[in-house]
This record gives structure tokens, sequence and C-alpha cells, in this order.
């Protein structure tokens, strides 16, 4: 039994895959299959979302500060305002490479709505440079999410667990569902963050667009108080996010021991610090560590990735890119960044730390 | 047995003589001060449990239980840290003087009147019960061939078939000796006794050499092909702890299950005890608090024990069981002992007697979502409970093994294989001791590559031997003050509270009532709390084996941690003579570099971007950037057509404008330390 395909199925747990899913649905009016998990308030997080990034091309802070107010207001409609905390981050780098990259970090923001000052010398330790990034929106994922897949069965957008699916995603980029023993089809598959890309995209496919990373998520408990509640250390790709109860969840690229020692020795000097939960997964980068938009080639499924902790912010860009509403702006940004572009050199190549912690 | 009023007398022929006490050599040591009496062969805790101490002290103004899964940390002198030992692997040292980690400072001003005798007097409010070893470097790293973690039937078996293929092989046991609780659970009809499959295994094992044995060692984490291990070193009157590292290729979990539970109030009062911890101290150490006792059980295993108690001459009032019509080979039997049982049963409240030592238990009917009211409460010295089992996957977890709930069996199991890492026995889910006896073999031979041996259950049809109930679960009244806990281990983590709040509900500060999610606790977690936590509706069931994965970890200090390891290097020899890669066409295809001085004496900072003049400030509009310095100028990638020495630009430095001018072009080579990302002109 097989019923009237849908237009899309987004795949993915993200903030992002939940946001396009809906927009998809309730803007652009299409029908829309959601694959993804609902386990955010009772899993480590795997990722951050912050509507500011370390990102050092102008166009993506300008596409940014056109898509953080409307994101906003959506995620207010759809009575998410509680879940969204403003706050001032904090980036730092400890090597020269980094904090070159951190200084254009800087420069690129200006005039995009972003206020960004330095952090004194010293304030975060010697051979230290910091930035504070004020007004900062960050989504807390935990709350976020049961308000936004509400919102989604309240438009109609069939939720479908990944592990209770089979999913097959055909060359041309259509999805096939058997749920249950019914057959469901939808005439485009989006992979909309790297847990699908990974389950979802043939290997040698992986291996061609991206760089697989091991990652690795630890919570500590109660510590003593960071300089902000957010902190992003740019040249080893970790966050920490410190919450009410004051643990902190240090999100790093690299396996579990590397990490485990780095955030030791960042947080950890002449204090106690300890663990109260981790986990390890991978993650993509693409090869320029810029984002990659859209489908292989202009065909196969879409994809999402490398869009780094802005990624819900660019929410509402990304569903009319899908559905060819964007503006020229917008078009330009992400046909600069499909899938496949010449990565060597790559226009729209992005810092990417080249150091980041060692595989375990 | 003057001084030790819960030693089981031996005038009668029972099962609880203690194994491993010698009754003919008394001893004596001391704890903070205070004299305990017990026997050669006594652990320190079974020695002060037989001695009438049975409290820790107190939690939220709440006694707490002393057990074998919650017993303060205790040193030899006046030691550190680094000499701590664990209560229940440590043996009683005639003329020893131990203290307790830390109690001093946190001993309790004003314990309760009555339990000055019984309790440790700790103030758990002040700080959780420590570990301190969980800190601690390790002493030394050990290789082997095979490692096995837990000395039960399973680990044995394990022990012996890795041997088989020649492998050296270390077996690690926490406790002081082999056999694990197989003796718990009995037998079945036709098989041999747990005691003599004990023997034999024992006895193989002695006679293997390529087994090193190592008692009293509790392993805190595996990870990567390596085991970190606790353990304790008894050198004639000396006592010591030291942590090891060992590695191996393979690895062997057959870590057992643990014991649930049922939450009730006044579940971790002293003279709450599970039937496991029960049985052990009165099998190994004669050990028994009280002459009475009330069973109440999800199990049916559980009701050998009242059986073996009244050989003992301890009474059981009642066997209370939460299945509604259990069968069992074990419940007929224990009728015929004329032990009362009632089906559909369990405890609802425990607290202290009025007088002694006691506790008043209030059982309630209760089934199928049915909870009648409580009946009046009995006098008991003892309340034994058993909640069910959860398979121990806390090490599985920490090794990147993945779980998930089963709702039949109302617990946590494992999933899928980890290639260097192989469960056995009943932390692999097995049931019978045949099945774990099986699993031990198989699970070697998973390792090995070897054809796999079936693993099979010598299960009874349920219609006799019904399965386990849920573990129980009664939410805190209102009159009372006991509150109930989710485990009997570290973790003192408490249900929600469901009684209303005091403050009015118009009141306009009044918070609002969180939501109650196990998952927001910020410490690590137990695996019976999330198997509890999943019972009470705080994790969801498709969540479990999540949380279960990523919270269960080793308790370690990070910052130790960090120290052990090499600090990943983070400063990689920058890239010669190649534009930072974010930096391609961003100022057009065929930028140079320059050197570029303002106008008035300033350093221009990396990053800062130069424009045409100062009208612009769109960053997209910028057509170079500071990319570097040498000496005192400034370097610059400059996108601009035609460029000519001394032209004018204009830098933005947050948010300023500065009058720059172009010098020079760069053609000769800079120094690395100033301009090694950025290229030389064509």
């Amino acid at each position: 039994m097989s019923e009237a395909p849908a237009d899309f199925a987004v795949v993915g747990s993200t903030p992002l895959a939940r946001l396009v899913a809906g927009l998809l649905a309730s803007v652009h009016g299409k029908r829309v299959i959601w694959i993804g998990d609902s386990h955010a308030a009772f899993r480590l997080p795997r990722g951050i979302d912050l509507s500011f990034g370390p990102m050092t091309r102008p166009e993506s802070w300008a596409l940014l500060s056109q898509t953080v107010p409307e994101t906003v207001k959506l995620l207010a409609k759809a009575g998410g305002k509680a879940s969204m905390m403003r706050l001032d981050p904090i980036f730092f780098a400890d090597t020269p490479i980094g904090q070159q990259a951190m200084a254009f970090v800087c420069s690129s923001a200006a005039g995009f709505g972003a206020a960004i000052e330095p952090l004194p010398s010293g304030h975060l330790g010697k051979g230290r440079k910091g930035i504070v990034l004020r007004d900062a929106l960050y989504l807390q994922r935990d709350r976020l999410e049961p308000v936004l897949d509400r919102w989604l069965e309240g438009l109609g957008v069939t939720r479908v667990p990944p592990a209770q699916v089979h999913l097959h995603i055909a060359p041309n980029g259509s999805a096939s569902m058997e749920l249950d023993g019914t057959v469901t089809a939808a005439t485009r598959a989006v992979l909309a963050d790297d847990e699908a890309i990974l389950a979802h995209l043939p290997t040698e496919t992986i291996a061609r667009l991206f760089e697989r990373r091991p990652m690795t998520t630890i919570l500590t408990e109660p510590t003593f108080q960071l300089s902000a509640r957010v902190m992003l250390q740019i040249d080893a790709d970790l966050s920490f996010m410190q919450g009410s109860h004051g643990g902190v969840v240090a999100i790093g690229a690299g396996g579990h021991d590397a990490c485990v020692s780095h955030i030791g020795v960042l947080l950890g000097a002449n204090r106690q610090l300890r663990q109260a939960g981790g986990n390890s997964h991978e993650s993509l980068r693409s090869h320029d560590g810029a984002p990659v938009v859209g489908s292989i080639d202009g065909t196969g499924p879409e994809l999402l990735a490398g869009l780094g902790a802005t990624g819900a912010f660019l929410a509402p860009a990304l569903a009319r890119w899908f559905v060819g509403a964007a503006t020229q702006d917008e078009l330009s940004y992400f046909a600069a960044r499909i899938p496949g572009r010449a990565t060597a050199p790559s226009i729209v190549a992005d810092y990417a730390p080249h150091a980041a912690l060692a595989a375990a | 047995m003057k001084g030790q009023p819960n030693r089981l007398d031996i005038d009668k022929q029972h099962a609880f003589h203690g194994t491993e006490v010698d009754r003919r050599k008394s001893l004596k040591f001391r704890l903070d001060g205070r004299t305990i009496s017990g026997f050669a062969g006594d652990t320190v805790l079974s020695a002060i449990l037989a001695s009438g101490v049975d409290m820790v002290g107190e939690f939220g103004g709440q006694p707490i239980a002393l057990s074998g899964r919650f017993s303060p940390a205790i040193t030899l002198g006046q030691g550190k840290a680094a000499q701590t030992l664990p209560m229940q692997r440590t043996p009683a040292l005639d003329g020893a003087e131990f203290h307790t980690f830390g109690g001093r400072l946190r001993r309790l001003r004003l314990p309760a009147l009555g339990n000055r005798r019984r309790s440790l007097q700790q103030n758990l409010d002040h700080a959780a019960i420590a570990s301190p070893w969980h800190d601690q470097p390790p002493h030394a790293l050990i290789t082997t061939d095979v490692i096995v973690v837990g000395g039960g039937v399973a680990g044995m078996t394990a022990a012996l078939a890795a041997a088989r293929t020649g492998a050296s092989v270390m077996l690690l046991e926490a406790s002081p000796l082999l056999g694990g609780s197989a003796g718990y659970f009995g037998s079945q009809e036709g098989d041999e006794t747990p005691d003599q499959t004990i023997s034999q295994l024992t006895a193989a094992i002695i006679a293997t050499d390529a087994i090193t044995v190592v008692l009293r060692s509790q392993v805190l984490a595996v990870h990567s092909g390596r085991v970190r291990a606790h353990r304790v070193l008894v050198d004639g009157a000396t006592v010591t702890g030291e942590v090891v590292d060992l590695a191996a290729p393979r690895i062997v979990l057959a870590t057992g299950a643990i014991e649930r539970l049922p939450v009730f109030p006044g579940n971790r009062l002293p003279r709450v005890m599970t039937t496991l911890e029960a049985y052990l101290l009165a099998e190994r150490y004669g050990v028994w608090l009280g002459r009475s006792a009330i069973l109440a059980t999800v199990h049916s295993a559980a009701y050998r024990l009242p059986m073996l108690l009244t050989d003992a001459g301890v009474a059981t009032h009642k066997i209370a069981d939460a299945r509604t019509d259990p069968q069992s080979r074990f419940i007929e039997f224990s009728r015929a002992y004329g032990i009362m049982q009632a089906g559909g049963t369990i405890p609802a409240l425990a607290a202290p007697a009025a007088k002694g030592f006691g506790l008043a238990v209030t059982l309630q009917l209760s089934f199928d979502g049915y909870a009648a009211h409580a009946e009046a409460p009995v006098p008991t010295d003892l309340l034994l409970v058993c909640g069910g089992w959860q398979p121990d996957l806390t090490l599985w977890h920490m090794a990147g093994g993945r779980s998930r709930w089963n709702a039949e069996r109302h617990r946590i199991e494992p999933i899928g294989v980890l290639p260097q890492i192989a469960l056995a026995g009943s932390a692999a889910g097995h049931f019978s001791k045949h099945a774990c006896l099986l699993s031990g073999q198989d699970a070697v031979d998973r390792l090995f590559g070897a054809p796999r041996t079936p693993v099979v259950e010598l299960t009874i049809d349920p219609a006799y031997e019904t399965l386990d109930a849920p573990t129980p679960k009664v939410p805190r009244s209102e009159t009372t003050e006991q509150v109930s806990y989710l485990d009997a281990g570290l973790n003192l983590i408490q249900p929600p509270d469901p009684r209303p709040s005091t403050k009015r509900s118009w009141w306009p500060f009044r918070r609002s009532e969180p939501t109650w999610s196990l998952a927001d606790q910020p410490r690590s977690l137990g695996i019976v709390d999330v198997a509890a936590g999943v019972q009470l509706g705080g994790i969801p069931v498709e969540s479990a084996g999540i949380v279960a994965q990523e919270r269960t970890v080793a308790s370690g200090d990070l910052i130790d941690a960090a120290r052990l390891a090499l600090l990943p290097d983070l400063r990689p020899a920058p890239p010669a003579s190649r534009v930072p890669a974010y930096l391609v066409g961003r100022f057009g295809s065929e930028p140079r570099v320059w050197i570029v001085a303002a106008a008035e004496p300033r350093i221009l900072p990396v990053g800062a971007l130069i424009f045409v003049n100062s009208d612009q400030t769109d960053s997209r509009h910028a057509i170079g950037a500071v990319v570097g310095h040498e000496g005192d100028g400034a370097i610059a990638l400059i996108g601009k057509a035609s460029p000519q020495a001394g032209e004018g630009l204009t830098l933005r430095d947050q948010g300023r404008s500065v009058a720059i001018r172009l010098i020079e072009p760069v053609t000769t080579p800079l120094s690395g330390a100033a301009f090694s990302s950025v290229p030389s002109p064509a």
C-alpha cells in the first residue's frame, strides 16, 4: 500500500532540520515528512545554535543579518520565545593562525549588526586572544525541541522516528519510506544534518565531499563560572556552554582522550573538574571549510552540512532556496556553495582549524 | 560473640555460618576511635555491620543505610586521599586504626540521639560519598592478552576459555573471592548446584598458570583497549590500595547484574537491604541484621532467602510479591515453610520503629494500576527488598557500547557489538547459570574469531515460573517525612516530589513547577538510576539507551585525565607561502602583496579591511586587508586594479577610518613568522 508522494522528506534531528521542514510546510505550502529524533532534552548536544559564528566571509554575515530576524519571528510565532536566550558569547584562539582568523571574523562582521569587542589582553590567559560578541541569540535545544515538535505537528508535518523507518533515497533525490508496511514517497529528500548524511549518502560520496571528523561531547559536574555562558575556541573547534546548574557542556573535534585532556587543561587549572557525561560522534566538514548546500551535481538528495553554529538561523533562506524562491543574494550565496564545487582553491573557503585535536 | 550483635549463631546447622570468616580467630580494630569486633576473614564493612553499625549518616535530615554500594572510603591511620581504601574490599586487620576519609570534617554535629552507636555520623548534605581512587593516576601499566572483568561463573568460564587458546589472562574480581552471585539464584532441577560449579571452576583456574586472578580489584573504566582498576593489596598486617592500567587486545565484561531498589518512601533507611547483599553478607560472613524480616520482591529466587533464614533462626513475617499470582518452585518451597505470602503487594513506606533499631513497614495491595489503602504498619528488624535486576552495563557504555530499553523485561539491555570487547553472563542479559556459563565461552569465541558457542537459556515456562514484575514505585505521600531514592548506589537521586507547593497559586512570585527530567541531573548517573528514571517517566523509553550510554561515565577528575594524556599540539607549523584559504577570491582573482603604512604612526592590526575611500563600510566592498607585519610595516593583500606606490586608501579599524598609503609591492621573501601565510607577488 502506498500514499501520494510528499514534496519533501526532511531527514535530521537538529533545530535546522525542524525549521526547514516547518518552513517548507507553512510558508511554502509543501507536503513534508520529517524523519528525526526527539531526544534533545535527554541527550548531550552534538552541536550548538548561535546567531553568530566564526565566519570570515562577509557574504555569510550579510546573509545571516537578513535571516536572523526572520528566524526570531518564526520561533516566537511557533511558541519558542522562551527557548531563545540573548547572551554575549566569547570567541577565543591560542594559535597565531587562529588569532589571525579571528581578526578576519571581526572585520568581516562589521556593518552587519554584530557588536564585537576585543577582550583585554590576558583576560582569558597568557597568549590567548578573545573577542566578545554582544547580544547573540542562543537556542536552548532542550527547550526548543518540544516546541518545534508541537509546531510541526500543528502544521501537519508527519514525524517519523528514524529507527522505525526504512528510508531509501534514489539517485534522482527522491525518497521512499516504509513504515509499518506502508510505503510513502517524497519527491525530494533533504539530508539536513551530519547524522542524516552519514546514514544515507554512499561512503564514497561522503569521502569526495567531506572530511569525516571524530567529535566528543563532555558534560562536567557544576564548576566555576565561565567568563561567558557560551565560549568558542575557534582554533580547536571547541565549544563550551554552561548550563544553569553550573555544569559545562564542551563539544570538541577529536577523540575522547584528546578532547578530555584539552578541556581539562582549558578549564581545570588548579580546580577539580569532574565528568558527568560524555559521548563520541562523527561530524562532517567540507574540504574548504565552507557550508555545503544543495544537491550533488544538480541531482541526488539536497544536503545541508558545514553550516556550523549558525545553521538554524539560515533556515528561512534555505527553505526558499529549496522551493526556488530565493532572493538574488541568497541564490548567489547558495549556488557558490553547492556540493561538488571546486575546492582547491575555493573562492568560498572559510576558516577551518586544521589543527583539530587528534583522534585518540 | 561479644560486640557483634549482628553475627548469626552457629549452634544450629544452616547455610549462613560464614564461609569466609574463621570464628576461632577474633580480632578488633578501631574506626574513628570506635572499637569494632570481627573475625579473621571479615572485611572492614562486614565487621562494622556485624558490630551493629548500619547507618552511614544523614542526608536531608534522614538516616541513610550503610551497605556495600554505599559506604565511605577509609584510610589506615591518618592517611591522605592517595591512601584511601574501600571498606567493602578491605580486610579487617587486628589492631588496625582506620578512619573514614574526610570523616572528621563532615561529621554530624548533633546526630539523632538513638543513632549515635549505629551510625558513622557522616553529614551527607555537606559532600557526597567520595571514591578518591577514581581520581588517582595509575601506578603501573600491565599488559596481557585477555582481560576478564568479573569473577562470577561467566567470567570464570571466559577466563578458562581464553586460557585454552594459549592466551595470558587477567581475571579481575571486586570482591575477595570468586563465584559472584550464582549461589543466590540456586539451581534448577537436575543441574549441579552453584557451589559445585564454582568449586570446579575455581579449581580449574588455580590449575591454569596462564590465568592471573586479581581479587579485591574494582574496574573503574574501560576505554580504548585499556582497563583501569583499583586494587587492594594485602601484605600481612599492611593493606594498601593502588590504581593500575591494564592493556589487552581482548576484553570480556562479565560484570553481572545490579539488584534494583523498589522506589518507595524510606527505601534507604538503615535495615532496608537488597536481597543479594543480605544473602552475600550472611553466606560469606555470617552477618545478619536482626532476628525478623519482611521480604518484598518481584523476583522468584528471592524466596530462597527466607527459607535459608528460617534454618538460621530468623523469622520472616511475610513475603510481599508485586506479582498478583506468582508461580515458582521457590514459592512452593517457601509455602512448605509456613511463611505468609501476599501477592500483588508492594512496600509503600518504611519508617524507623518507635523503639529499637527496627522498622515499621507499610505494605499495600497494588495491581493493574489499582492501589488499595495501605495496610497497618508491621514491625520488623529488617526489610528485604528485590526490585528485579538490571544488567550492569556501566563499563560497556564507557567502552562505547549501545543499549536500549526492553519493555517486557523492564530493563536496559545491550545491543550491537564492540570490536575488542564482549559481554558475558548476566551483563549480556542472560538469566540462567547454564546460559551464563555458555556465554563466557561464546564471548571468547567471538573475540578470537572462533566458531560461536550457541547460548541456550534453561528457562522454565512462565506458567510455572512467573517473570519478574516491574520495579515497584510508590510516590511520596503528603504525610510522611521519608523520602525515596532511585537506587541504592552512590547517587542519592530522588524522584520528583508530587506534593503540591505550599505557596498559594496566585502568589505572584511563585515559581513554575519544574519538569523533572533525570537527564538534567548535573552528575554522572548509575545505570539503575537511568532504569528507574525510565519507569518514573523521567526519561522517555526511546531515549533510555542514549542517556545510559552518555551519562554512565567514569567520574574521574578531568584534570588528572588531562595531566595523564599528552596535550595535543595546537600550534602546527604555519603553511609556507599561501593565502589563508578564507581569503582566496576575497579581493579579486589576482591580489598582490604590498607594504602599507598609516598616514600617522600607528600599528595596523591584522584583519583590518582596506577600502578605496572612507565612505565604504560594508566588508563585502573591501579591496584588501592587513594580513601580517614585517618590521615596522604592515603587509596587506590588495585586490585593486593597477595599484600605485604612494596611493592613498582607507583602512577600518574597529569602526574608525584610518588613512593609509601603499608603500611598495613585496618582491622579496618575507620572514615566515610575519608573513608565512600570504603569497609573494607573482
